[in-house]
């Protein structure tokens, strides 16, 4: 009895499971990443916050514009002596608008991002599957994804990110140069639902070159629900 | 009626333009739902979405300001104070009407003092001087800027107003720039002065066209104009208005091209900010990024003849010589000269790590003076202090009788710390900037270099960010007396060109609130 009893769970065993699942590809896990922390279109307000060896801290305010893969547009919103400074992104070109100088100057995807430890690209560039090749595999509930830079604008030589299994979402990341020194660290937390876009709304960014510094990247609101006209990502259109 | 021919061509070019380009921005919520339905453009205006909105800030900035100026130098030292001290009170105010439009008005109140004069008395020694009004130091309005932007199309829209438009990538200069008051090389953020103009532009993708016609203030008070193109009718006793137009028409094309910004321009200009008659002149700008960290750069203004004053050698042989040609001894000989002069900037900026950069440009001022001209400046200058001492003048008998030294510009706009004015052909501009030292402090020098005669200025500044909204900075403006003997050589001694300014150095401290 307690054979038949075994060989039928078994047996229902076998037929519900169907073929198992293939672990995700490199690619699949790129394209998961790009689609969770870069909508194709969205209109989102975040703060970052510096915090440096002395203890204290800056923060920011900034609207964050975003059209398709490649059209950027960041306009600061506080404190009062950066407001109205704006960062435009197209293709693979950058330039920051100063209010004072009233026009816009270009810029180098590596340069830090306002002082903190996040750069111009980890911000304005958040598009690994055009950047990067990668490889993946697990560690324990998360898949990780190993990216190696396959061109110059790409914003660090080598990422490891890990991403949960059950959820794909980001849980932590690691930034590396060229020779294998790692730069940054970085940590995804406090998972929101954003008007349907369930994702991380922090990103912890620690400086390993200056362990006493990091810096905090969170969203206030984020709306994929949009369309940004193509004009607002000209470089004429930066000030306005 | 050039002018007519001009304009209809310009204005003819963009409408057609526009009107082609129309079929591809159809009414906003078409295209969205084209693209997808589930999106809302962000033309259509949710109805949270308030039509107006208003922004403001600004910044409350104290400077004081001591220095040396020698009265040995050429240029006199009479109207530059040793004691100075500013204060700019500024306000930006943004209105925002949805996607119609939007204005802005930039404005400073300036409140200045200045202290200390220094000249050179009848017995040839350094003497104090009762201090006196001068027009630089006097209090003043500003409004650098105050226009509204109205969208006539998603990709057409009309400026009307004072507005700086800069279209040339020079980070210490730009010799493209015909339109506005001229920046300052050691701190180019000062200026925000524009020009009053109405601009039609199109902005493409990865081009865009602009139209502008810029009118020259003739006349204002409190920073309003009382007078734009033509002089008030009403002008004091004594002024006279010369009855012609001052204005400067301009066409620009920016395209994006191999990840490159190209500018060219053509500009026309009316009596605008020089002597040029209905004068056309040709610009080109390039800018690109290389290696993801070394962005380079060049500006070309091409342009025939020259507006700037020359001195006639045949005057300056001798004291009865430029006395007996008097005004004729110098004046804008070359006006109508038929050769091209091409002035250029060449400059290159490196970001190193920690956002420190440093930036490198060269200046060709194709309408500076050689050394033989120079030479010819500087014996009038020479001859022009003998006259005056021995008929008793003052510096503004002396220009009326012996004409103006120097080109006579347009607005200064926003109070400058430095006035770069070439004399010469061959400069050198380096910038060294250094943000986030220790968190809070910028480093930032700046060394402008004459290469004729290897004189110019230092200008080291130290800024500590207190606060996020509060700065202080301190720095000095230290002039480089150069190589005597490869300047002008007058009577017996070399004269560079930084070497005839009466200024030794200048330093300052500043106090800066945003909020």
């Amino acid at each position: 009895m307690k054979f038949l009893a075994k060989a039928l769970t078994l047996a229902v065993g076998v037929l519900t499971a169907g073929p198992a699942l293939a672990d995700p590809t490199a690619l699949d896990l790129m394209h998961k990443y790009d689609q969770i922390m870069g909508p194709e279109n969205f209109d989102a307000v975040t703060r970052m916050t510096a915090h440096r060896d002395d203890g204290t801290e800056r923060g920011y305010k900034m609207q964050v514009l975003k059209k398709g893969d490649d059209k950027f547009r960041i306009t600061f919103r506080e404190p009062a002596a950066v407001v109205g400074q704006e960062l435009l992104r197209q293709g693979d070109n950058l330039w920051v608008y100063m209010p004072n100088l009233k026009r816009g100057v270009r810029l180098a995807n590596r340069d830090s991002f306002q002082g903190g430890d996040f750069n111009n690209a980890d911000v304005l560039r958040v598009k690994y599957e055009a950047d990067y090749d990668g490889t993946s595999s697990a560690d324990g509930d998360a898949w990780v994804l190993e990216l190696k830079a396959k061109n110059s604008n790409a914003s660090y030589d080598k990422v490891k990110i890990w991403m949960k299994k059950a959820d794909m979402l980001p849980v932590k990341g690691e930034y590396y140069t060229a020779s294998g020194k790692l730069l940054r660290k970085a940590e995804f937390s406090d998972v929101k639902n954003f008007d349907g876009i369930v994702r991380p709304g922090k990103i912890t960014m620690r400086n390993m070159l200056a362990t006493q510094r990091w810096s905090v990247m969170s969203w206030e609101s984020l709306n994929t629900k949009v369309n940004p006209p193509a004009t607002k990502f000209v470089l004429d259109d930066l000030g306005k | 009626m050039r002018l007519q021919i001009w304009l209809a061509a310009c204005g003819g070019v963009l409408l057609s333009v526009a009107a082609q380009a129309e079929p591809v921005s159809e009414p906003a919520a078409a295209t969205a739902v084209a693209v997808d339905e589930s999106r809302v453009d962000i033309h259509e205006i949710p109805e949270e979405m308030p039509l107006l909105s208003v922004r403001s800030n600004g910044f409350l900035d104290m400077r004081w300001t001591g220095g040396y100026a020698s009265a040995a130098h050429l240029v006199p030292s009479n109207d530059i104070p040793h004691l100075q001290e500013l204060t700019e009170a500024n306000v930006q105010l943004k209105l925002g009407w949805a996607d119609k439009g939007q204005a802005l008005v930039d404005a400073s109140f300036v409140h200045q003092r200045a202290w200390m004069y220094w000249g050179l008395g009848n017995d040839g020694q350094r003497e104090r001087l009762a201090d006196h009004d001068v027009a630089t130091y006097r209090p003043a309005a500003i409004v650098s800027e105050a226009y509204g932007i109205y969208n006539l199309t998603e990709r057409l829209n009309l400026t009307l107003g004072k507005k700086r438009v800069l279209w040339g990538p020079g980070l210490a200069w730009n010799p493209t720039d015909l339109l506005n008051p001229a920046k300052d090389p050691t701190d180019p953020t000062l200026q925000r002065a524009g020009t009053w103009l109405a601009r039609l532009e199109m902005p493409m993708d990865n081009w865009s066209l602009s139209l502008v016609g810029a009118a020259k203030t003739t006349r204002q008070f409190s920073g309003i104009p009382s007078g734009l193109v033509w002089s008030p009718d009403n002008l004091p006793a004594g002024e006279t208005s010369d009855n012609r137009p001052h204005f400067a028409l301009a066409a620009r094309l920016y395209a994006l091209v191999a990840e490159t910004d190209v500018n060219a321009m053509l500009y026309m200009t009316q009596l605008y900010n020089d002597s040029f008659e209905y004068k056309p002149r040709l610009g080109l700008t390039a800018s690109h990024v290389f290696w993801n960290a070394l962005e380079m750069h060049g500006e070309v203004l091409g342009q025939l003849g020259s507006s700037r004053n020359y001195v006639d050698g045949e005057c300056v042989t001798s004291l009865g010589k430029i006395m007996a040609c008097g005004a004729k001894s110098i004046g804008t000989s070359q006006l109508s000269d038929s050769g091209v002069r091409v002035k250029t900037l060449l400059g290159a900026r490196y970001q190193f790590g920690e956002n420190a950069a440093i930036s490198a440009e060269y200046f060709y001022n194709a309408e500076g003076y050689d050394a033989d001209q120079f030479g010819n400046f500087v014996k009038a200058a020479t001859y022009r202090i003998e006259a005056a001492k021995l008929l008793g003048m003052s510096s503004a008998a002396v220009n009326q009788a012996f004409g103006s030294m120097m080109p006579t510009g347009g607005d200064p706009g926003s109070p400058q710390k430095f006035s770069f004015e070439p004399l010469r052909r061959h400069y050198l501009f380096l910038t060294y900037t250094h943000p986030q030292l220790a968190d809070d402090f910028t480093i930032n020098t700046v060394v402008i270099l004459g290469l004729a005669d290897l004189s110019g200025q230092v200008a080291p500044q130290l800024t500590w960010s207190v606060r996020s909204w509060c700065n202080l900075s301190a720095g000095a403006f230290i002039t480089l007396p150069g190589v005597a003997s490869r300047g002008a050589q007058v009577g017996g001694e070399g004269y560079t060109e930084y070497g005839l300014q009466p200024s030794l150095w200048r330093a300052f401290a500043s106090m800066r609130v945003f909020y």
